[in-house]
């Protein structure tokens, strides 16, 4: 996990008048695991869209390494696309003929007992998300990119997915972006957290780190406003507040009980404080 | 990829073919069209079902991915945009230039009958339509509004074809050619036509395609707002350069009708366009003659007018005041040969129908525009009705017109018209005779026959051996037209015939000669070889122009009893192609390379500038 994969430099990509992503600098690293989260319509389709070429900025550049080739990173949208029309059959010829891949591995497809010639549209969202995963993985990518599909497949598939995706990391060192909304299943995948907000990164922490930054307190009262909070809970009997960037400092000065939160919270409490930054706007 | 491509659109066209072939024998077989055959109804169906066909290959460039939600997919895939799109066009554009060779493969086997589009109108239609809906594919997920704006822009594109047609028809003056874009449609395009509306075609075709590659390199999954904004981006300068492109070069080539040059007394030009009018120009300036001519052939001159015919009409130009007036105008329905003759103030010329029936001589005095008819009917015209008129003369106050008959190189009459209607048969000759110094020369085998007019009628003074069989006395090279002033020689060709061009009466002139016209000796010149136009400029002199086709040189010759004196060589010309031409005239030589025009005045050959040539 040393080498830089990818760097993405001034990145802005705008769809009529509303600039979707502005200005994005950041870097990823090979065999980095990577979830980007935040509100709908902060931009994170959209980012992950141009990592796989499906986007192109209006300014900006995303350079690869040398030595990744377009053939090797491999994309799961969230709309599944795929020649529907096709038989699942055919569809591993055309992207074996594409990707050069010389035996394709049916592993997947078998597991799934998907019929070759059943046509694509016929799959379930659950088998055409392991099909197309098994697809993408006959090329050997070296950096996966998956876009918020996770959540609508059915626990077992979901499993299936992540299991698979955890081998590919251990096995051949890819870097896996994924775009997700819940983290309940993949808590322990990623190394690192992004959160989009309006076309920018507003946290890029490594996920050991972040437990340490964030914190929650439940209280009767209010808490200081000198204390940062993200985001907070109040109602007239409950309070909670998540604060951010917590160090012991703040511990020694409010004396309060600082608890550790899941990364589901972590992110809820980003998302949630955009919303209510919004509001108060 | 590319197989993928291919197969889908070999699949569609199979499709395609099987309605074209199966509906005329739907037809035929349920007798809703009879007494026709097969074929019959089959190519126009195959020719306006390639017309939509072009389109939809054109508009249907994504609509597999689209229709099947795979378009993220295709722009996923390790391909550039470039190369992403080219496989996509490649197989369409072979399969349509496949089907429309096979269109025009049967258009001339037999289609052309049977056809609803004229071939070169099918073709224009056919590309025009693939190449505007392949640079529309992009622009819309809906295939209904692709389809309708596609059919738009194709209005669109004719309306700009005829546009720069018709712009660059004003811009050339050509007022007078009536702007007709029926044939277009229904019948065959003149060649001019052809040979413009094919670049400007491609003028107004072409920016499509470049802005769509252009464009296209930036294609992605945003809605197609961005994607139309980045085209009309590229589109609108390229169009604007495309167009201004077609333009100038419809400008540029475009040439219609015939124009004519002619050079004047005073060192004017004339020019003449049966559809830019006629024009006069000096040093500094142009001047539009305010006329519409069907046809302008200039006939003589007598400074500062110009005498000319345009096909039914005789007139008069001044060079002075840049005016034209018609001094006599041809009953309707007939027309005037041009072969006129000119005797003091009277100009004589042949009116009749056009089947060549109910001919005159029209006597058109040129100052007063009296005009007295004497009708050429009866025993000698009956065979003979066309005429042409080579002489004329005063006999005891008498005036008479010699006329002889056009046709084959056979001995044919000379009859003698006189001024009170009387006709008197005066000979025969093989060949066209002339009329010089008071002296008839008639043609007969290896002889010319000279006669003068004696005691009321024409008798032969002598014959002279012609062994070479010369023709002398070419009449529109060597006759002066108001006068019968004399002249001391006379040049002539040798006229070489083929066995299948005697009857035509086409030669190839390749040898010259001299008839001394005081001791009748003929003397053969030398040094003049190839093709050759004799020039008469004035009463005693004249000027040969010799054509080397091999070497692309013109040789001006001053021709003086006998002797050639080299005046100029005009280097790189090409008289095959037509593009160059060459005419002497009293005053001086003017010289048409393609669209220059340059004046050389005589006797020194000093080149005249004109300013608006």
């Amino acid at each position: 996990m040393s080498r830089e994969i990818i760097n993405v430099k001034n990145l802005s990509v705008s769809m009529g008048k509303k600039k979707v992503l502005d200005n994005i600098d950041i870097k990823f690293k090979r065999g980095e695991s990577v979830v980007i989260a935040g509100r709908n319509g902060s931009g994170k389709s959209t980012f992950l869209r141009c990592l796989a070429n499906v986007i192109l900025p209006d300014r900006g550049q995303i350079l690869f390494s040398n030595g990744i080739a377009r053939d090797k990173i491999g994309f799961i949208s969230d709309r599944l696309s795929l020649f529907e029309d096709s038989t699942v059959q055919q569809g591993i010829d055309f992207h074996s003929s594409v990707f050069g891949i010389k035996e394709f591995d049916y592993t997947l497809v078998n597991e799934l007992k998907l019929e070759l010639n059943q046509k694509i549209k016929r799959l379930s969202m659950g088998q055409r998300t392991l099909f197309q995963l098994s697809l993408l993985l006959s090329q050997h990518p070296e950096i996966l990119l998956v876009d918020e599909i996770i959540h609508t497949i059915d626990p077992y598939l979901r499993e299936k997915f992540l299991e698979t995706v955890i081998d590919l990391m251990g096995s051949s060192q890819t870097t896996v972006i994924m775009v997700n909304h819940t983290f309940s299943e993949i808590e322990k995948i990623p190394e690192r957290v992004l959160v989009m907000e309006k076309g920018q990164f507003i946290l890029d922490e490594r996920t050991e780190n972040l437990s340490e930054k964030i914190k929650k307190v439940e209280s009767d009262t209010p808490i200081p406003e000198n204390i940062p909070c993200i985001f907070k809970r109040e109602s007239e009997f409950y309070k909670e507040y998540f604060i951010y960037p917590f160090d012991e400092g703040i511990r020694k000065k409010f004396p309060y009980e600082y608890k550790d939160i899941n990364l589901n919270d972590m992110i809820k409490a980003f998302v949630g404080g955009q919303y209510v930054k919004d509001r108060n706007h | 990829m590319l197989k993928t491509e291919i197969i889908n659109v070999l699949k569609q066209t199979f499709y395609f073919l099987l309605v074209v072939l199966t509906l005329p024998g739907i037809l035929l077989g349920t007798r809703i069209v009879r007494d026709q055959s097969f074929f019959q109804i089959f190519f126009p169906i195959f020719q306006f079902g390639l017309l939509f066909w072009a389109l939809f290959m054109g508009i249907s460039l994504f609509s597999t991915e689209r229709g099947q939600r795979g378009m993220e997919y295709l722009l996923s895939l390790p391909y550039s945009r470039l190369w992403l799109i080219g496989q996509k066009i490649l197989p369409r554009a072979a399969v349509e230039l496949a089907l429309y060779f096979v269109c025009m493969l049967l258009y001339v086997q037999g289609g052309e009958n049977a056809a609803a589009v004229h071939s070169f109108s099918f073709t224009i239609l056919y590309f025009a339509l693939f190449c505007i809906s392949l640079s529309l594919s992009a622009s819309s997920d809906n295939f209904l509004v692709l389809f309708v704006f596609s059919l738009f822009s194709l209005a669109a594109f004719l309306c700009l074809v005829f546009g720069v047609f018709w712009a660059a028809l004003q811009a050339k003056g050509y007022i007078f050619y009536e702007f007709d874009i029926r044939p277009f449609f229904t019948d065959t395009v003149d060649r001019y036509l052809v040979n413009l509306i094919v670049p400007v075609a491609l003028g107004i075709l072409l920016p499509l395609l470049i802005s769509l590659s252009l464009a296209f390199r930036k294609f992605d999954m945003r809605p197609a707002k961005t994607y139309n904004k980045r085209f009309f981006k590229f589109f609108v300068p390229v169009f604007i350069i495309g167009l201004i492109g077609s333009f100038m070069f419809a400008h540029q080539t475009l040439e219609i009708g015939y124009t004519r040059y002619f050079l004047t007394q005073d060192l004017q030009v004339v020019e003449a366009n049966e559809y830019t009018g006629v024009k006069i120009y000096d040093g500094q300036r142009e001047y539009r003659v305010n006329m519409d001519v069907y046809y302008f052939w200039p006939l003589w001159q007598e400074s500062p007018f110009i005498y000319f015919w345009d096909g039914f009409r005789v007139g008069r130009l001044s060079t002075l005041e840049h005016t034209a007036e018609i001094l006599y105008e041809a009953p309707r329905g007939e027309w005037i040969d041009w072969r006129n003759w000119g005797y003091d103030r009277t100009m004589a010329f042949l009116e009749r129908k056009r089947d060549y029936s109910d001919t005159h001589l029209v006597l058109l005095d040129i100052d007063s525009c009296d005009v007295k008819k004497i009708p050429l009917t009866g025993e000698p015209f009956k065979d003979y009705s066309n005429c042409m008129i080579f002489g004329a003369d005063k006999v005891e106050g008498r005036r008479f017109w010699l006329i002889y008959p056009q046709g084959r190189l056979e001995e044919k009459p000379i009859y003698q018209l006189w001024e009170d209607g009387r006709i008197d048969s005066i000979g025969a000759s093989q060949k066209w005779p002339c009329y010089i110094n008071g002296t008839l020369l008639s043609y007969a085998a290896n002889e010319i026959i000279l006669s003068k007019h004696k005691e009321g009628k024409f008798e032969v003074l002598q014959s002279i051996l012609n062994k070479e069989d010369f023709h002398f006395g070419w009449y529109v090279h060597f006759q002066k037209k108001l006068s019968n002033s004399p002249v001391n020689e006379v040049y002539g060709r040798k006229i070489y015939l083929t066995s299948d061009e005697k009857n035509t009466g086409q030669a190839y002139y390749t040898e010259y000669a001299r008839l001394d016209l005081d001791n009748f000796k003929i003397e053969e010149l030398d040094g003049l070889k190839g093709y050759l136009n004799l020039y008469s400029a004035d009463i005693d002199s004249y000027y040969a122009l010799e054509m080397d086709d091999a070497a692309h040189e013109a040789n001006l010759y001053q021709v003086k009893e006998g002797t050639l004196k080299l005046l100029k060589t005009f280097k790189d010309v090409d008289l095959t192609s037509g593009l160059n031409s060459f005419d002497v005239s009293e005053s001086g030589m003017l010289v048409k390379k393609g669209n220059k025009i340059k004046v050389y005045a005589l006797p020194d050959l000093k080149e005249v500038k004109f300013k608006k040539l």
